[in-house]
This record gives structure tokens, sequence and C-alpha cells, in this order.
């Protein structure tokens, strides 16, 4: 069974993007265009990594983040952050919440896949 | 008098001088007694007597004299003249001199007490009543003294010092005639209510009674309105005074105008400095967007060309063209907004046919908007404006933008216009999602959407109704918006119906606004 991912992003065409890619390489991938809709998706289908937009239209991405961190069902699905802001600080607030990536756009086909596939394979490892 | 009253007997006769010394004793009278004018004068200058009784003949002296010396020393004392008829006329020139009353020998021993008894009750009461005008006086000149004392010091303070009585100023300062641009006379009996701002007058009138009540402590600020009309701020303490027997208030103020427009251009710096790092961080979301889109789908088809489908590249294709677009627009607006605030925007005015331009923009809009949404009310014949085509065109296209972005796919997005002597009014309206009656001015402020949170997933920075509203200023137009949340929007803006030479002549056409 091929592994699930989810996307959790407003833009349409960047979630269309990552969504096409992490498809041409063979992952289930669903999506989700606010954080409420990812939250509900989360707790119903088992996925084994989230990509998740920081600024969302409903909440914030830090708000979803840290209520996931803090859900015993959830708390164990790795988060890949993925904002259009590179501040630095933002990565390591990210990081310290639980995020086990911080990805910035503009990003290549072959970083998201990259990132994504180094993720999980850590995680297989454990 | 609480002091025993003392008598001075001055008698040649020894019997005379024994008989009342034993009488006034006994009355509870402290008495002195001697034989000649010489041992008078010497006791009235050692102390004071009341009382006395002066004998006209003397052994060393006439009692006139005696008389004239004793009040010359002591104009207080009563001196009552005793008298054998055959001198009856020196006792009448006695009391020319200064003498209370005669008495005629031989003595009636009542008769002298009643005499001294009268002469000392009146001396009681011109002493006391001396007294009180001393006393007044001394007042009166104190007070005199403590108000030049204040009106000296309130003329050399550096605030404004006022009194105030039954709602009238009784009293201003030089200070407080030149912080409210009135002289003395114009100022004194008037309300002082009349110089504070309207929208302050009752917080005025609250502090002034907390302060008298002393529920306030600390001073309190209001505006004042000058002579001139102008503007300013005091920062005043009152204080409950007497003034001639009466309660007053006693104001003091200072002249806080300068601080607090420092205070107001900190606070707008403050937010100024706020906006820019908003500003700033949006601007790099929103550069940082579309260029994910141009990054993400160009490296796609460069990695996995031979896996799609030709259909598919055409559709990531399109993507990159429409977030190179968006970019475009971005930095357009940017470029426009930094302009604005250089005050560069240079606008290339000709005559212009406005039916025209709201047709290509109406047609260029129902390109992309779903089919039959776009309506437009406006006929030709438009009269001719003098503008900058393509800044108006940017701004109906921006009006009709919103109009769609906002608003169902099924409901429609009208255009109209309507035009008097001096002005054509063009209006784009939607039935879209409408906007709050607390934000509708604030819509043209630049980052407004920025600050919102960005509902209903739309994009963009928020610039471009404050870029509308700098066009349409630039050009001597007005924009202005009317909606109701739920059921719709409408965007109005204007442009003066003016033409070149006018405009020069009125010395206001200036291209860089």
């Amino acid at each position: 069974m091929a592994t699930e991912i989810l996307i959790i992003e407003d833009e349409e065409d960047i979630r269309d993007f990552a969504a096409r890619v992490l498809e041409l390489e063979g992952y289930r991938v669903l999506q989700a265009v606010n954080g409420s809709e990812g939250l509900r998706m989360l707790r119903q289908y088992p996925v084994s990594l989230v990509l998740l937009d920081l600024r969302l239209p409903d909440c914030d991405g830090w708000a979803l983040l840290t209520e996931l961190k803090g859900d015993p069902h959830l708390s164990r699905v790795p988060v890949v952050m993925f904002t259009a802001s590179a501040a630095e600080s933002r990565r390591s607030q990210a990081l310290a919440i639980g995020a086990i990536d911080y990805l910035v756009k503009p990003l290549s086909a072959a970083r998201l896949k990259e990132t994504v596939h180094n993720v999980l394979t850590r995680e297989r490892k454990l | 008098m609480d002091e025993k009253t003392s008598i001075l007997i001055i008698d040649g006769d020894s019997n005379t001088r024994d008989n009342l010394t034993r009488v006034f004793r006994r009355k509870g009278y402290e008495v002195e007694a001697v034989g000649t004018g010489r041992e008078a004068i010497e006791q009235v200058v050692r102390r004071f007597y009341n009382v006395a009784l002066l004998n006209v003949e003397l052994p060393d002296m006439q009692g006139i004299d005696v008389l004239m010396s004793m009040k010359q020393v002591c104009p207080d004392m009563v001196v009552i003249m005793m008298t054998a008829y055959a001198s009856l006329e020196s006792a009448v020139s006695a009391l020319i001199q200064g003498a209370s009353a005669y008495l005629i020998k031989p003595l009636n021993i009542d008769e002298v007490l009643l005499t001294v008894g009268e002469a000392i009750e009146k001396q009681r009461l011109v002493m006391e009543n001396r007294r009180l005008y001393q006393q007044a006086r001394r007042e009166l000149a104190e007070r005199r003294n403590a108000e030049e004392r204040f009106e000296d010091l309130s003329h050399r303070s550096p605030m404004g010092v006022y009194i105030v009585q039954d709602g009238r100023y009784l009293y201003a300062n030089p200070q407080l005639q030149s912080l409210l641009g009135y002289s003395e006379e114009e100022l004194l009996g008037t309300d002082p209510l009349r110089y504070v701002h309207l929208d302050d007058r009752e917080t005025f009138r609250e502090n002034v009674a907390r302060m008298l009540s002393a529920e306030l402590a600390q001073p309190y600020e209001y505006r004042i309105v000058n002579k001139a009309g102008e503007v300013g701020w005091v920062m005043e303490t009152v204080t409950t005074i007497q003034y001639q027997g009466r309660p007053a208030t006693l104001g003091n103020n200072i002249d806080i105008t300068e601080h607090k427009q420092l205070e107001t251009k900190m606070v707008e710096y403050e937010e100024l400095d706020k906006l820019k790092t908003n500003l700033l961080s949006t601007v790099s979301h929103e550069l940082r967007t579309p260029l994910a889109v141009i990054k993400g789908y160009s490296t796609m088809l460069l990695d996995y060309d031979r896996r799609l489908p030709e259909s598919e590249k055409q559709q990531h294709l399109k993507s990159i063209d429409r977030a190179t677009d968006r970019l475009t627009e971005l930095v357009d607006h940017l470029l426009d907004m930094s302009r604005m605030d250089a005050g560069l925007m240079k606008l290339e005015k000709l005559p212009t046919n406005i039916s025209r331009i709201i047709e290509e923009a109406v047609s260029d809009a129902r390109l992309t908007a779903p089919a039959g949404k776009v309506i437009s009310h406006v006929r030709n014949g438009l009269p001719v404006a003098t503008v900058d085509s393509r800044r108006i065109r940017q701004v109906l296209d921006n009006l009709i933008d919103n109009a769609i972005k906002y608003s169902d796919k099924e409901s429609n997005v009208v255009i109209d216009a309507e035009y008097t002597d001096t002005e054509i009014c063009i209006s784009v309206s939607d039935e879209g999602i409408g906007i709050p009656s607390e934000d509708i001015e604030k819509v043209f402020d630049r980052m407004y959407r920025a600050e919102q949170r960005l509902t209903q997933g739309s994009k963009g920075l928020g610039l471009g109704l404050s870029v509308c509203r700098g066009m349409v200023e630039a050009h001597g137009g007005r924009i202005w918006a009317e909606s109701q949340v739920g059921v719709g929007s409408t965007f109005y803006f204007t442009l003066p119906l003016v033409n070149d030479g006018e405009e020069e002549s009125r010395g206001d056409g200036n291209p860089h606004n």
C-alpha cells in the first residue's frame, strides 16, 4: 500500500504542484485547503507525513502544529512546515514546537521530493 | 477692658485728693493722686491712665497747660476738669483744648462718679472703634499686598493663571490671554467653557468638579480653541480659594500643544514602523507565492518531462504564466506606491474618450470572468475628459477585478457611469460579501487587507485600492465605497471635467500629486 501524505495549503497552484510531484513519486496524496479540513482528514485517515502551510485562511499554522503535537493520536505524525517565510527564527520556532523539517517557498520539485523521502526514511528506521 | 481702670487725681488740696482717692478705690479703680502739674506730667509719661481729674488751679502751673501737655503725651486719656465758679471760663477753654467734661466744686460725689463712668465708657467705645478701624485698615493693606503679590507672581508665571467665580473669568494673567488670543477686557466676565473645544467640554466640566472635590489629584488635559480658531492643548490644575469673601476657582494651566503634536507624531511613526514591518513580511510572502509556483512547475516540467502528458504540461505552463502576471502586477503596484509616496507619479493627460476606456476594460474582464457575469450600463457618448488613460484603465481593471474576486460566480458585476457639467462618476457594483461599515473608510488604506486575516483565501497585498485612490486623487477626482455586508459593494470614482487651460489658470493642475 502506498504511503499517504497530507498537504494542507490554501494556494491552489502550490498545492497542485506539491501533490503532483509527490504522486509522480508514488505517494498517495490527500489535499486540504484549510486547517479545519486538514485536521478532519488527519483524524480520519492514517497519514505518514503532513506538509503544513504556515499561513492559512482559517487558522494560524502555528496553532495547528501545536494542536497536532499535543494530540496523543497525532503527535507521532511527522510534520514538514511549508512556508513563504524564510526567517530563521520561524524555522527554529517550528522545530521547537515539533516540526521535523522546514521548507521555504519557492522550492524545486527535487527539493520537495528529497525532503519527503528523507523524512520518511528516517521515520522508518526509528 | 479687663484691666483695672486707672485714675490720676491732680489737685493742690490734699483733702480733695484724699477724699477722691478713697471714693474711687472703694469703687475698684486704681488711683494715683498728685499735688502739682509737674508730678502729673511725669506720671502720664511713665504710664497710661484712663482718666485724669485735673484741677484748673495748681500750685505750680495752670491746669490748662498741664492738660495740653498730658494730651500730647496721651491723646486717649480722658481729662475731666475740676473748677470753682470763679474759674468757669478757664474750664470752658479747657474743653476746647480736649478736656472731656468739667466738674464744679464743691464736688458732688455721685456726679463725679457718673461723669467719670460716662467718660470711661465713651473712651472705651472710641478706643474699641479705633482698634477695629485700624484692624480693618491693616487687613485691607494686607489683602492689597497679597493681591499685589499674587498679581506680580502670576504676571511673571510661565503658566496661565486665572480666577473664576460664578462661572465667569475674574482674573486672567497675560500668559492665559496670549494662550487664548484674547485681551484681558475680552476675557473678563466670560465663561471659561467658551474657550474649551466642543468635544472636550463635558470631560472638562467633570475634571474640574472632580479636582475641586479632591477626587482627582493628577492634572487634566483638554483642547482649547483660541481667537484665531486654532486648536491647542493645555494641562491644568484647579483649586478652591476665597476671593473677595466668596469661594472661587483658581486655575493654573500650561500650553502642551507642542508636546501633544510630538506625541501624535511618535504614535504615527510607531504605526508607520509597524506598517512597514507588516508590509515587508507581507510583500515577502506575496512575492514568494507566485515565485514558488514558477519555480515549482518549471522544475517539475524539467524533471518529469517525459512522464507528463502534453495537456498537463499546458496546464502547468498556464499556472506559470498566471504567476508571472501576478508578480508583474505586484511589482507594478509597489512601484506605483513608492512613486506616489515620493511624489513622482507622472500623469500623461490627454483628452480621452471615457466611454471607450470603460468598454475596453469590460470586454477584457469578460475574457476571464464567467460568461454573462460582467454587465455594463455605460452608454456611448460620455464627455471627453483629460486623463492619463493608462492610469484610469488601471483603476477600472482593479475595481472590476475586485468585484469579480469577492463575489459568487453566478452573481453580476455591474459597471455604470453618470455625469454632470463638472464631473463623470463611474461605479462598479457587485453582489459579493460586502465590507463591514467600520472598515469602509479603511479599504483604501494601504495594507488594510494585509492587516486582516487573509479570509476567503483571497490573494494580494491590499495595495490595489490604495493605488486606485492615489491615481484618482492625482487626477483631482474622489473615490469611495458603499457597502452592505452580505448584499454587495459599490465603488465610485469621479473624474473632473475641466479642460487644461482652465486647470492651469486655477493653478492647481499639479501633475505630481
